[in-house]
């Protein structure tokens, strides 16, 4: 048993004690609940169970939904692909990049020297980490955009990531609340013709833009996203600051096409799979263990 | 390394895919794309899944044995639209599979195309323009 398991129950222990656990929950139900399936929860029972952020209404209550709002300029919904016309190169977000702090310059001499053997470098995404913003956007699978009058909501066709990009007017969460996340909090507002995205609360572990260029959690974005060539294509020009990796602000505009013969369908990461793929980490690992058994 | 006792030929169509990193589930720097193999053997599994398909392969080692090769392919979505199904390829088949190998000389490649049984090549390329159906002409 290791140190960590020697703190824990055995299973046949911990079976009673859950039923206890389950017992004491029921009783905290009123009785009639328990048998006319027409009671509910009371508010107070369901706060006690329920994620919710007490007095801001959801992107999706019918009376946020509701409330009179100017007209959008444009609207996102739909299926998106990454304009490469430029080259494949074009779904990094640099060279030109902004001048780097100690980290990121290390990074940038490092990733080429090991793609310089043939190695990979800070490959996260291929061992299932998220890819999140920026990268997420350009992975050279569709996109999908829902626009609500509320929020915007993406679904990215490569690992199904999820993002939301709010547009009641709310302010970004109180950091000290928010749990960072790979796609970070979006907040965005209309300027003009112009989609405005302002979007901070990164995870920053394994998290990098192109090829290993890290992050912290001062990292900070800007999209500015307008509607072109008639509604078919989507220009995000993109706004990054970060003041401990690199100096100023770090821009790419990049263009997204609509596409219509195309949805955005279940994909997942699983270790499993990627154990069979050779140009991943723990494909390489399945390798070197055929040839030690053999 | 047991490359080099099958065919190994370097191609100038793979050369100009050098700046093409792939289809970016991951980094690609693990494949030498100058340099291409063909290798005949028995599929011992082939696997229909995203984001990427897989080919367990096999070959003869000249020893009375066989050597498992892992070739990785695209994304379903696009070998459907060459011309591959679920069914394409099954276990037990004698197939002949070109890729480009891994730099480090380990037994796995990026699919280039396979040759059937009944002679039907099936390829990760757009029969239109001979590129890879997801890496724009301009490269």
């Amino acid at each position: 048993m290791t140190a960590r398991n020697a703190h824990q129950p055995r299973r046949a222990e911990r079976l009673p004690r859950l039923g206890l656990t389950i017992a004491a929950l029921l009783l905290t139900i009123p009785a009639e609940a328990q048998t006319d399936r027409n009671r509910r929860l009371t508010p107070e029972q369901l706060d006690t169970m329920q994620q919710r952020h007490p007095g801001l209404a959801g992107a999706l209550d019918p009376a946020n939904l509701a409330k009179p709002r100017p007209t959008p300029p444009f609207n996102m919904t739909g299926t998106w692909f990454v304009d490469l016309s430029e080259g494949f190169n074009k779904f990094r977000f640099g060279p030109p990049y902004p001048e780097f702090l100690e980290a990121g310059q290390k990074a940038l001499a490092e990733g080429e020297a090991t793609r310089a053997r043939g190695e990979n470098y800070r490959d996260s995404i291929g061992q299932c980490y998220p890819a999140g913003m920026p990268m997420i956007m350009t992975r050279v699978w569709p996109i999908m955009f829902i626009q609500m009058p509320t929020a915007i909501y993406m679904v990215a066709g490569f690992t199904n990531s999820f993002r939301t990009i709010y547009l009641d007017g709310r302010a970004h969460t109180d950091p000290d609340i928010y749990v960072p996340t790979y796609n970070g909090e979006s907040i965005g507002h209309w300027e003009g013709d112009t989609l405005v995205v302002d979007t901070q609360g990164f995870e920053t572990d394994h998290h990098w833009i192109d090829t290993g260029l890290p992050i912290s959690d001062q990292f900070h974005m800007i999209e500015r996203i307008r509607m072109i060539n008639g509604g078919n294509t989507l220009e995000i020009e993109y706004i990054m600051t970060d003041p401990q990796n690199w100096k100023g602000a770090w821009r790419n505009t990049k263009r997204w096409d609509r596409v219509t013969e195309a949805d955005i369908g279940e994909v997942e990461c699983t270790e499993a799979r990627n154990a069979n793929l050779p140009g991943t980490d723990r494909g390489q690992q399945t390798l070197d263990e055929r040839e030690e058994k053999k | 390394m047991k490359i080099g006792k099958w065919a190994c030929v370097p191609v100038a169509l793979a050369a100009t895919m050098i700046s093409a990193p792939g289809r970016t589930h991951h980094s690609f720097a693990m494949f030498d794309q100058t340099q291409v193999v063909t290798l005949k053997g028995q599929v011992a599994q082939f696997q229909w899944t995203n984001p990427h398909a897989f080919i367990e392969l096999d070959v003869p080692d000249g020893k009375g044995g066989s050597d498992r090769w892992s070739i990785e392919l695209n994304s379903p979505n696009n070998l459907t639209r060459q011309g591959w199904r679920r069914s394409s390829l099954m276990p037990g088949q004698t197939v002949s599979v070109t890729f480009n190998p891994l730099r480090n000389g380990k037994k796995g490649g990026l699919f280039n195309k396979v040759i059937l049984p009944d002679g039907k090549v099936l390829g990760d390329m757009s029969n239109a323009s001979g590129r890879p159906i997801n890496v724009p002409s301009a490269d």
